[in-house]
């Protein structure tokens, strides 16, 4: 086995134990802002994913640009033999944008609840319900 | 010969900008004309998906409008066929009414116009999910919607409990989106494309040189993609958000969230399953995700229908009431059949017509009790027969009393569950059915017929003619429905499911807009 085998199998071991460490937090954890936390590291564990499936080694590498128009087939071979996929960076941009605009709301709905409920910790919350209803 | 429209990407794009501008209307023109931006783009969607299936429905094309004039793979591509735009027609129907109603319903207040500002976000994105032939885009939109949803729930935000339904709506919903973009990571990863009908192409071809790698990434991606539908359609071991945020919510938006919000998650599923996975050589593959989605879609009706058995809250019922609706149309979609196709199309329709007629209808009966407490709104429905007739016809349409719309859904469902064999889903749906009838014709009793006991409050100076007209629509709708069921079904119902299960038109409509590079 090679040091690059050794390092990719690394690599997506952290990824995917991240990940669900990630998936647990949200789940298990009480409190809102943990919650939130792990939800922003999930994101970001997709993120380097996709990051990481759009990574390729070249020699020279070109800009992912077309240099004209009306490209031909070479110019097509040229740029598929040395230049970096740039979909998945595209795609982890709109994510990140994403991922910005829900946690922002979270966050300010945490606000609101500690406002009003005066505790960030869920199952406080479902007590204060509980007791407030009956 | 393809057909291009512009229609569809044109009504997505439209809704965005009128939403996008209300805020500004309503602070130069203040609150009326804020409230009829709302309704004339509503009334703009309504007549654009209307156009654009009618297009589809002559031709019996698809219609394809590849954004940009960039052609799939390489951009993003709006594929309609008669099943997508069935379900255009019918999510702006069903908005229109809603922001009608919303007149009425809401009550006046400085940010009143953020609510319209969100009905509108929530078209647009559910348009763009319906319309997408992009599994990205088809993300973006899903987020779209949800994170308008998420607000609306929360809308409402002098109530604490409405807070919270919203952050635990909020927090696992931007878990279950994260997840759908893990699957399509394994999608681009395994099969090198977005676009859902190239994703097809790719997988057969995947089939035939036998490259177990990718397929394996193709089955990830399909299971991840299943769980963040599952979500967002509330299917039985995901549907813990639905009871707090559809019951918390102001019933306008629980009559969206139930009626239409939940379709999403539905259709997403019928469309990766029937277009991707639909007719591979190995039938492995396909069958696993029908079986896996059957089983949670036959636990989910059960479930649903035995935690309405113990609520006393209205809503709440009404909620797992969708928890159990949803369950039937996955079990219909899993069949494998175009006969359970139908069935799950036509239950879609009707179902969607009497949850938002029911939700908006006790809504009404709510803000005259001031109490969601069944205990509480014992006889209202006889006092205030305005909103009490519309209720009582839900409930029944829902009861699958035989002249009414869900009652010929259901019996279409059992016919095709029969046909098919499948004994252990027709077992969960007539214990789901049961149980659910005596709850729902317990309300009935408790709600419509038993004497009042409260003081009869008149509150006055209350407009209540579009409230009025929204609910006598709807009822019309869910009687037509059941009436007229063999001219709406083979009007509409049939040539839709046909387009979704012969899949071949939707993918030759891809392959000839391709770029041959």
């Amino acid at each position: 086995m090679s040091l690059t085998n050794i390092l990719l199998i690394y690599i997506y071991f952290i990824i995917f134990a991240t990940g669900g460490l990630a998936i647990y937090g949200i789940i298990s954890k009480n409190n809102l802002i943990k919650k939130i936390i792990a939800l922003t590291i999930f994101g970001d564990v997709v993120n380097s994913l996709i990051i990481f499936i759009g990574y390729r080694l070249v020699p020279k590498p070109l800009p992912p640009i077309l240099p004209s128009l009306n490209p031909d087939k070479a110019l097509y071979k040229l740029y598929v033999m040395s230049s970096v996929d740039p979909l998945p960076q595209a795609l982890v941009i709109t994510a990140i944008v994403i991922n910005v605009a829900v946690i922002a709301f979270l966050v300010f709905l945490v606000v609101r609840i500690y406002n009003s409920y005066g505790s960030i910790e869920y199952d406080e919350l479902i007590r204060i319900d509980r007791g407030g209803s009956t | 010969m393809v057909t291009m429209d512009m229609y569809p990407a044109l009504e997505v794009l439209l809704l965005a900008t009128g939403a996008f501008t209300l805020p500004l209307i309503y602070k130069l023109f203040g609150r009326k004309a804020s409230m009829g931006y709302a309704l004339l783009y509503s009334i703009l969607a309504l007549i654009l998906s209307t156009k654009s299936f009618l297009r589809i429905y002559n031709s019996n094309e698809v219609i394809t409008y590849p954004i940009g004039g960039w052609s799939p793979p390489i951009g993003i591509v709006y594929v309609v066929d008669k099943f997508s735009g069935l379900l255009g027609i019918l999510v702006s129907t069903i908005m229109l009414l809603i922001i009608i109603y919303s007149f009425n319903y809401i009550r006046p207040n400085d940010r009143e116009y953020l609510y319209y500002t969100l009905l509108l976000t929530v078209e647009a994105g559910m348009l763009g999910c319906i319309y997408s032939g992009d599994a990205f885009h088809l993300f973006v939109m899903l987020e779209v919607t949800s994170l308008s949803a998420y607000a609306l729930v929360a809308y409402m935000r002098d109530r604490r409990t409405a807070l919270r339904a919203s952050f635990k709506y909020a927090v696992y919903g931007g878990l279950a989106t994260t997840i759908y973009f893990l699957s399509i990571v394994f999608l681009y990863g395994s099969l090198g494309t977005l676009t859902i009908g190239d994703a097809y192409l790719k997988l057969s071809n995947i089939m035939i040189s036998g490259d177990r790698n990718l397929l394996w990434g193709a089955t990830v991606f399909a299971f991840l993609s299943l769980i963040a539908f599952m979500y967002k359609a509330a299917v039985f071991p995901l549907h813990f958000w639905l009871p707090d945020a559809h019951s918390e919510a102001p019933s306008s938006v629980s009559a969206l969230l139930s009626g239409l919000v939940v379709n999403i998650g539905v259709y997403g599923f019928a469309r990766f399953t029937y277009t991707i996975f639909h007719g591979l050589p190995d039938k492995g593959l396909y069958g696993t995700i029908l079986l896996f989605m059957g089983l949670a879609g036959a636990f989910s009706a059960l479930i649903g229908s035995l935690m309405m058995l113990i609520q006393k809250d209205v809503k709440r019922i009404i909620a797992y009431s969708t928890v159990m609706n949803m369950g039937y149309i996955v079990m219909g979609y899993s069949l494998g059949t175009l006969a359970g196709i139908i069935a799950s199309t036509y239950h879609v329709v009707t179902h969607s017509i009497a949850k938002s007629l029911a939700f908006m209808s006790c809504g009404s009966l709510i803000n005259k009790t001031g109490s969601r407490r069944v205990d509480d709104l014992i006889g209202a429905g006889r006092v205030y027969k305005k909103a009490g007739i519309p209720f009582a016809i839900s409930l029944l349409t829902l009861a699958g009393l035989p002249p009414l719309g869900v009652f010929i859904s259901e019996y279409l469902l059992v016919g095709s569950i029969i046909k098919s064999r499948a004994w252990l889903y027709l077992a969960f749906f007539i214990a789901s059915y049961i149980s659910s009838t005596i709850v729902y014709l317990r309300l009935l009793y408790d709600i419509c017929i038993k004497p009042f006991h409260g003081e009869k409050k008149l509150i006055t100076g209350d407009k209540e003619a579009n409230i009025l007209l929204v609910l006598i629509i709807l009822s019309i709708l869910c009687i037509i429905t059941g009436l007229l069921s063999g001219l709406v079904l083979n009007k509409l119902i049939i040539p839709s499911s046909k387009d979704l299960w012969y899949y071949y038109n939707y993918i030759k409509t891809i392959k000839e807009i391709f770029i041959n590079i």
